[in-house]
């Protein structure tokens, strides 16, 4: 059972990560690793999500049902998975709520 | 003057003495030597190249026979870059060998202000291909096979990017075929200028076919990326070729670059450029007459001439 945190993440300060495009599939590199990243739509829009607004997993969850149909079969645990994830890669970083 | 119009003799006084200032592509090199396997090899697989006057120098190489007791049983043969030498001393018949894979190393590691890609990258009508190594993909084989048919051999080793213009710029230099590639290119190709084997290296048994006189002539003219084609050799397949992911694409030539890393944020801009306006393609082939005949087809109407790398 994953714990849900309510700790509030952004993604890296602006023009850290730069973005690429093709068929719903996204490129990310990270300019403060030097990594390249390879996301699905579902992540992409998550990880961009969190460079326009900081929040928490269950806030993620709720910004990314409203955009996404898909994305709203989606629940907190979910969305708290995926915030560990961008924060092993180094993508996002807490943020002070 | 070129190499070839030097007596053995005279090179290898030039080599023991002042040294061979010669270039290739961006990279003036400054050569001395007394391995006489080297000099011979150099006199043949260099033959059209430029000798230059004596002058500021990228690369100064040297490949100097050891003076230890080993010399009367079993020579050795140390690859010098100003002055220092970076590996560990190589059989003196293998000095030929070991003067290609030195200088992949000096540029390898010292010309950042391109991106290299690991490739072999050939032109027709102004339009370049980039084919990325893989291991088995047969890379070199392939490009021995498009240089010997006609394209204008840019290079078998490195994608030269220029940063800026993000062309491909030419450094032409000997293919290096290895194990079985050699007599299938000998075969194929009965004109081609290949010089001797040597077996038992590191990478097996190596030969090297000299490039065109028109890709080394033509070293100073870069070339704009229109295809990049990620190969695999599979033995009597056949020729199947067909677009890949532009993602897929992107990540596969990050990994292949020698110096993504390094560049950081311009790498990535590059190589999302070179993606975004290149064809990208997977081709698997079997039979190297019908891939050359493929690919002397390959037709780019409508693809973008210029790139722009500030858009990524």
């Amino acid at each position: 059972m994953i714990e849900i945190s309510r700790q509030t993440w952004k993604a890296c300060a602006s023009g850290t990560l730069l973005w690429e495009q093709w068929n719903g599939d996204y490129i990310v590199y990270n300019s403060h690793s030097g990594e390249t990243h390879f996301l699905n739509e579902l992540a992409a829009m998550a990880l961009k999500s969190l460079e326009e607004v900081p929040c928490n997993a269950e806030q993620l969850a709720k910004t990314m049902a409203m955009r996404d149909s898909i994305a709203a079969d989606l629940d907190t645990p979910d969305m708290q998975r995926l915030i560990e994830e961008f924060d092993s890669l180094g993508l996002i970083e807490p943020h002070p709520s | 003057m070129r190499i070839a119009e030097f007596s053995s003799d005279a090179l290898k006084t030039r080599l023991h003495t002042s040294g061979l200032y010669t270039q290739t592509g961006p990279f003036k090199i400054r050569i001395k030597s007394n391995s006489r396997p080297f000099i011979e090899s150099l006199r043949f697989l260099y033959a059209d190249y430029a000798v230059l006057d004596r002058q500021l120098a990228d690369f100064h190489v040297a490949l100097e026979l050891q003076t230890n007791y080993r010399r009367w049983f079993h020579p050795q043969v140390l690859f010098k870059i100003d002055g220092k030498s970076p590996f560990q001393p190589f059989p003196n018949e293998l000095s030929p060998p070991l003067f290609e894979w030195g200088l992949n190393w000096c540029i390898g590691t010292r010309a950042h202000h391109y991106l290299m890609l690991h490739s072999a990258v050939l032109e027709k009508n102004g339009k370049a291909l980039i084919l990325p190594a893989h291991p088995g993909s047969g890379k070199s084989t392939l490009c021995a096979a498009l240089a010997l048919s006609g394209w204008r051999l840019l290079s078998d080793e490195f994608g030269l990017i220029d940063t800026k213009s993000t062309c491909l710029v030419p450094i032409p230099r000997p293919i290096a075929l290895k194990n079985e590639s050699i007599n299938v290119i000998r075969k194929l190709f009965p004109q081609a200028a290949i010089g001797p084997s040597f077996p038992k290296t590191r990478k097996g048994t190596v030969a090297h076919v000299r490039p065109s006189i028109m890709s080394v002539d033509q070293m100073d003219q870069p070339a704009q990326a229109a295809w990049i084609i990620f190969l695999k050799y599979k033995a009597s397949s056949p020729v199947v070729l067909e677009p890949f992911d532009k993602a897929q694409s992107l990540l596969r030539l990050a990994n292949n670059a020698f110096n993504y890393e390094v560049l950081g944020k311009q790498g990535f801009q590059l190589v999302s450029a070179l993606v975004r306006s290149c064809q990208c393609l997977w081709l698997s082939y079997g039979n190297l007459e019908e891939v050359i005949e493929r690919l002397d087809a390959l037709d780019v109407t409508g693809y973008a001439s210029t790139i722009d790398v500030h858009s990524a």
